[in-house]
């Protein structure tokens, strides 16, 4: 007969998993014993804070293995791009732009095209095209967010609105251009409203799907301990529907850069868009390959600071995932 | 946590070798980049042959490539079995990207299009062959909203413009021409925009635009639609526009045959263009081979007149065919001009320009090039509706 | 012992708290619950009546997807009657004129995938129902909260969210959090089903202990005939779906429990007294080709 230990006061057993982190690191982040950002969960049972728990997940990224492979990932591509370009000059890559004269147009003090890391005007680029995707993306998220929810938990609020949305949904932010310029007083609005569809519609229906997705379970338990339905919104709904949430604000500004290059033809201007709209009439290839480029960095760094921001967001997750994972 | 070390050193070895192995072939100094890309074979002399013209009947100036579209003088000339299909560029720089590409055979484009096209050797060896036409105001036409104040003269609306909302589709005649004008007069917008020809419709309508410069027949297009009006071109500052034709060098070395047999072809759609009595059924043709325009807006863009005072020209285009002295001095200004505004890296190649091909087939059919001229009529010699 | 609808109360004796002082008493009158419409809808629950008495743990055991997560929703509050009526202390819960009941805090269910709040930490959950319905001010009741879990053998773990601890102990901080709100009756739907019997008899045990000292009135579904016998005042052994009682059994091994009780002979007669229904029950189920809802 197995005698089961009795779950005691002040057992251990209570606790069976335990994150724990290298003490070389606790000792030096001085946030380890919890003041600071835990202070308004008034414990100190070495429970770990959340800024050095992002900063000890850094240093275990930079030990392992992945960034090197991610530079492999990169050195690989380059690779067959400069052999089948320059090298062995295979069919129709022949004519494409090589990568020494991509790479020596964009590092170059003096460029043919007039683009490069040292004109002012690249930067000028950078940040006109990042100032529109933050202003687009910003309203997608403030109307999409709030909408979604909406949708995920009034069902007569989706009978009326959701057929409308879906009817619309597909029709690209190209098509809207004409609309768009009629629609909206000078320049630089009908830029970011057309920026703003795809960013809306991917946040809306991921906020939606999020908020369908939460187990029926959470709800009726809220309800059983007393929460009336404005506090089952806001202590349930809002926060089960997070990891969709943010899934969808990566989509969302993934989807608003692209959509940045179709409406930087409205605009005329400045713009990464706009570079490679220009370049293409102005048949300055390397140029178009250099705002290709760029696009993709900055996007890549949008991207990466919504999921850095979505991890810090959502403690629970990472910290359940953190136990998965190998040291 | 060995293990991993272990792991981590492998890889770390790994990416050592690799950039090395990257870093040698970079080295290596026998990559010829100059070389040219792979050349389209055309096929023996006498054989015939496929040809892909690119060319725009929403360009005033270059139609001849309408005309012979439909009237298909090339039919007398290319040997027998050839096959020749038309493709409609909406802009001149779309027409060069695809020659570029070895897509297209013959292209019928704007000055800076193409003095753009041959620029790029190293991607494929482009010439330009023949003259299609120059003007004053067939590409170089300034527009300004209709509610913009009454000028006097092209001087003092081009003063106007200081300060104000510019657009143009960049990297066309229109481009060059407007940059040209701001640098002469040392003037300024306020935002110099680049936008294409419908954006620039419906800045107009929008009222978000100040002024344009586009070429015709939009031109005229916008003028009679009420969208804007006509207030200088080239005329009022004696800047040309132009049109060219152009054909890689793979097509003059290998098929000398079909150059000529199309050039002579081209002879006649000009000389068929000169004469004022086709009038009315150019605007026809033009009007079957492009879609928005009205009848009238089209025989405009050709035929129509405009007051001296708005940059009306007597001559609205001059069918030069072959390379004259005024012909030879815009391809010079323009191109040195696109090279300090840096639209092309080096300076015209001398061999860019065969006017050899052009000068035969004038001398032998006794002719001077200028061909004939385009010229204005008045209004009621519309005979449309 | 064994005994068709009618029943006689155990006359083994409760420890504890006096018998006037105990609630949560529900009385399960005639109920039907029936699932779409009269022709084409599923009968669920046919003509089910017993007691659940207050202050004593009812076990209900049955095969699968027999309808007793039904009646439990129908006393939470989550599922409307068709027809029959429901009694909490007398009062009617559901029944004729208002056959759905709300939920809330006097009838608390323990759910069978465990609904703790993933994105609160322990403490904010246990603390959830008072700081809801205002009756305490927030620092108030997470003192409650660290105290009563505490109680429960639960020190040290407040600070942690629900994914960073194991599933054994995260039932026992759900059932913590029910009880902060004393409710008249637990309603446990399957709690322990989907844990390894190791960790379920460490349940049991905790499960008890708290019984013991609160009272609560427990209703508890389960299909282990083994854990319903160990808890339970009384068990009630549900036909096939549509549900009814087949067998109403009074457990009269004495209270306080522990495991020693398995081996009991007593413990072996009940075995064997109903293993017998049970196996008829789920038997017709598996060939009626029930699935797990």
């Amino acid at each position: 007969m197995i005698s089961a230990p009795r779950g005691g006061r002040g057992d251990d057993t209570a606790r069976t998993k335990q994150f724990e982190i290298k003490s070389h690191v606790m000792s030096q982040t001085e946030l380890s014993h919890s003041r600071g950002i835990t202070a308004t969960r008034g414990n100190t049972d070495g429970h770990v804070s959340t800024l050095a728990l992002t900063f000890h997940r850094a240093a275990l990224w930079l030990q392992s293995p992945r960034p090197y492979l991610m530079f492999i990932g990169f050195s690989l591509f380059l690779g067959f791009w400069y052999l089948a370009v320059e090298v062995w000059k295979l069919p129709r890559f022949a004519e494409m732009p090589g990568l020494t004269t991509v790479v020596s147009e964009w590092l170059s003090k003096n460029p043919t095209y007039g683009l490069s890391i040292f004109m002012e005007e690249y930067y000028l680029h950078i940040w006109v095209s990042t100032r529109r995707i933050a202003i687009a993306f910003f309203l997608a998220t403030a109307i999409g967010v709030p909408l979604g929810l909406f949708l995920g938990w009034s069902k007569r609020f989706k009978q009326y609105v959701f057929p409308v949305f879906e009817l619309l949904r597909p029709v690209p932010p190209l098509a809207w251009v004409p609309l768009a310029i009629v629609m909206f007083a000078g320049s630089e609005t009908p830029v970011i409203f057309l920026t703003f569809l795809a960013s809306f519609y991917a946040t809306a229906l991921n906020t939606m799907l999020g908020v369908e997705s939460i187990d029926v379970s959470y709800i009726r338990a809220a309800s059983c301990l007393g929460a009336k339905r404005w506090q089952v919104f806001r202590h349930v709904i809002v926060p089960g529907a997070l990891p969709f949430i943010f899934t969808g604000l990566q989509i969302s500004v993934g989807v608003a850069w692209f959509s940045l290059v179709a409406g930087e033809m409205v605009s005329g201007q400045y713009g990464l868009g706009y570079v490679i709209n220009t370049s293409y009439t102005m048949v300055r290839y390397p140029t178009i390959i250099i705002g290709m480029v760029t696009l993709g960095i900055v996007g890549y760094v949008t991207s990466a600071a919504i999921r850095m921001l979505g991890n810090y967001m959502m403690q629970w997750r990472t910290r359940e995932l953190a136990l998965g994972e190998e040291r | 946590m060995q293990y991993q070390q272990r792991a981590g050193t492998r890889v770390k070895s790994l990416v050592f070798g690799a950039l090395i192995t990257f870093s040698a072939l970079a080295a290596n100094p026998s990559t010829d980049v100059a070389q040219a890309a792979a050349v389209k074979d055309y096929g023996k002399q006498g054989e015939p042959i496929e040809l892909v013209i690119g060319y725009q009947p929403y360009y005033t100036e270059s139609w001849s490539g309408v005309i012979m579209r439909d009237k298909k003088f090339y039919e007398k000339y290319l040997p027998k079995g050839s096959n020749v299909s038309f493709q409609v560029g909406l802009q001149g720089a779309i027409i060069v990207n695809g020659m570029l590409a070895g897509k297209v055979d013959i292209g019928y484009v704007g000055d800076m299009p193409g003095i753009v096209s041959t620029s790029h050797p190293d991607v494929r060896d482009i010439r330009i062959v023949s003259v299609l036409g120059l003007g004053y105001d067939q590409c170089n036409v300034f527009l300004v909203r209709t509610d913009a104040p009454t000028f006097g003269s092209s001087d003092d609306a081009l003063k106007w413009l200081d300060g104000k909302t510019v657009a143009v589709p960049k990297g066309s005649c229109t481009d060059r021409f407007a940059q040209a004008v701001f640098k002469a007069k040392s003037l300024k917008p306020s935002e110099y925009l680049n936008q294409s020809i419908e954006v620039i419709t419906s800045g107009f309508r929008a009222k978000k635009l100040d002024a344009a410069v586009i070429w015709e027949p939009t031109a005229s297009r916008l003028v009679q639609e009420g969208l804007a009006r006509r207030v200088a071109s080239g005329a009022s500052v004696n800047e040309r526009d132009g049109g060219f034709m152009v054909m890689p060098q793979a097509l003059i070395e290998q098929r000398p045959d079909v150059v000529k047999a199309w050039l002579q072809a081209e002879l006649d759609a000009s000389l068929f263009f000169a004469d004022p009595k086709n009038a009315m059924e150019i605007a026809k043709m033009a009007v079957s081979q492009t879609t928005g325009f009205q009848e009238r807006s089209l025989w405009a863009s050709a035929f129509g007149s405009t007051p001296k005072a708005a940059g009306g020209t007597d001559v609205r285009i001059d069918l030069a065919f072959g390379f004259t002295p005024e012909a030879l001095d815009l391809i010079k200004k323009a191109s040195a001009f696109l090279f300090e505004i840096k639209s092309i890296p080096s300076e015209i190649r001398p061999e860019a320009v065969q006017p050899q091909f052009t000068a035969d087939i004038l001398k032998a059919r006794g002719l001077t090039a200028p061909i004939g001229q385009v010229k204005a009529q008045p209004d009621s010699a519309y005979a449309g509706n | 012992m064994t005994t068709q609808p009618a029943y006689t109360r155990s006359s083994a004796p409760v420890a504890g708290v006096a018998a006037q002082a105990r609630k949560g008493g529900v009385r399960i009158m005639d109920v039907v619950k029936r699932y779409g419409t009269q022709d084409a809808g599923v009968l669920a629950v046919d003509h089910c009546t017993f007691d659940v008495p207050a202050g004593e743990i009812t076990v209900v055991v049955g095969p699968s997807g027999c309808g007793k997560t039904t009646l439990l929703n129908a006393i939470a509050g989550f599922h409307s009657l068709t027809s029959g009526s429901i009694y909490l202390d007398n009062e009617m819960l559901c029944g004729p004129g208002r056959l759905k009941a709300e939920p809330g805090p006097d009838r608390i269910v323990v759910f069978q995938n465990g609904a703790l709040f993933p994105w609160k930490t322990n403490i904010e959950n246990v603390a959830f129902g008072p700081i809801m319905q205002g009756y305490m001010t927030r620092k108030d009741a997470l003192e409650k909260a660290r105290d009563m879990m505490a109680d429960a053998g639960l020190r040290g773990i407040e600070n942690n969210y629900p994914g960073e601890i194991s599933s054994g102990v995260r039932r026992r901080v759900e059932i913590v959090r029910a009880l902060m709100t004393d409710p008249k009756i637990l309603l446990l739907d399957e709690p322990y089903r989907a844990l390894d019997s190791l960790t379920k008899s460490v349940m049991h045990e905790a499960l008890l202990e708290i019984f013991y000292k609160n009272r609560v009135t427990i209703f508890f579904i389960t299909h282990d005939l083994e854990e319903a016998i160990f808890l339970g005042h009384r068990v009630v052994i549900m036909t096939t779906r549509p549900c009814k009682p087949k067998t109403i059994l009074d457990i009269d091994i004495p209270h306080p429990r522990d495991y020693n009780v398995l081996t009991t002979k007593r413990f072996r007669e009940f075995m064997d007294e109903t293993a017998a229904a049970v196996h008829e029950e789920a038997t017709k189920a598996f060939a009626a080709g029930e699935k797990e809802r």
